[in-house]
């Protein structure tokens, strides 16, 4: 068991790394968001800002970067530990089962591209598609949680579930399409050109006497 | 030049135009625009009613030219002088209502929560519309989920 901590030094330290910033990015960060542009759409006769101003993609970055870059069992636990830690500051309510499982499912969709050496530098577009994919995938989920706890269980209300829940989507798929570009592609990149060792290991500085 | 490297820019430039195409027809039919809707203001009257739980709630019915929730619930906080505490979100073009006629959130792990015609707001109160006739309550209760 030692041996193992020992040999996954790096990984748990990342792995810590990321959550301790994921915790600080969504308990710090919420009073420096900007205030929603004068921007407003008219879907199905309801007026909304164009975009509602969250901090989704801080764990959505963090998920896809825990999948890119490490085991599967940290692509569960990374996000799953941002949440639960600020959930219990913040406060949450049933939600929490579908944005928990969401982001989880972030991190998976990228775990398993990244296993099959599809996330390269080469095939950007595949990663922001992937990124665009994740996003709407996550929503769709989010919102159908939300359908089931707080609008009407029939067609219009799951129409109207969704239609408000636009303007979440779009700020999600902006924020998260900036922050692959800023961060998400520089660590594929750094990672392709082994600038990062993720198998670093501790060995013994004295050899044992014959 | 890489024929890949082509291939990537040029799937960018498309992404690019459509996106751009799309925003501009979008504009051009009025489905997005840079300014709320005007309403026609008009004096409506509208039914609030505060539920502070267990039982204890109090009825308004007065007419308003305020068009939305929160500015209707403002209304009848200067009418008929009973306090409210709101804190705004920029991010989301609303005020938060934490606080009614001195009962504040936080006990019991009750929020204050609107319903418009019996329907459960699930929009800021700044953004949800007010009609003649509505019926408007502020119920200070747990998590609707």
């Amino acid at each position: 068991m030692i041996e193992k901590i020992r040999n996954n030094i790096s990984k748990l330290f990342i792995a810590t790394l990321l959550i301790i910033m994921g915790v600080a990015g969504r308990l710090t960060l919420s009073e420096l968001l900007p205030d929603s542009p004068a921007l407003y759409i008219t879907i199905n006769g309801i007026t909304q800002p164009m975009f509602m101003i969250d901090l989704f993609f801080i764990v959505a970055i963090i998920s896809i970067i825990s999948g890119l870059l490490l085991k599967s069992y940290y692509v569960f636990l990374i996000p799953i530990s941002i949440m639960l830690i600020t959930d219990i500051i913040i406060g949450n309510s049933y939600i929490f089962l579908f944005t928990w499982s969401g982001f989880a499912m972030i991190g998976m969709i990228f775990f398993i591209l990244n296993k099959k050496n599809k996330l390269t530098i080469k095939k950007t577009p595949l990663i922001f598609g992937t990124g665009i994919a994740s996003v709407l995938l996550y929503d769709l989920w989010t919102n159908f949680g939300c359908w089931l706890g707080w609008y009407p269980h029939n067609l219009s209300g799951l129409s109207l579930c969704y239609t408000l829940s636009l303007p979440f989507t779009l700020w999600h798929l902006l924020s998260t399409t900036i922050g692959i570009a800023l961060i998400v592609i520089p660590v594929i990149y750094i990672k392709e050109h082994k600038k990062i060792n993720l198998n670093y290991s501790i060995k013994p500085l004295e050899k044992p006497m014959s | 030049m890489n024929k890949k490297l082509i291939n990537n820019l040029l799937l960018v430039v498309i992404f690019i135009f459509v996106l751009v195409a799309t925003g501009i027809t979008l504009f051009n039919t009025g489905i997005i625009t840079t300014k709320f809707p005007d309403r026609i203001i008009e004096t409506i009257n509208v039914t609030l009613v505060i539920d502070y739980g267990d039982d204890n709630f109090e009825t308004f019915n007065f007419e308003t030219s305020n068009l939305t929730v929160f500015s209707v619930l403002k209304h009848a906080s200067e009418k008929y002088k009973f306090p409210i505490e709101v804190k705004y979100f920029g991010q989301y073009q609303s005020h938060y209502v934490y606080s009614i006629n001195n009962k504040s959130e936080g006990i019991d792990n009750k929020f204050w929560q609107y319903y418009i015609n019996e329907n459960y707001g699930t929009i800021g109160a700044d953004l949800q519309p007010v009609n003649d006739n509505d019926y408007i309550e502020w119920k200070f209760q747990e998590p609707k989920i």
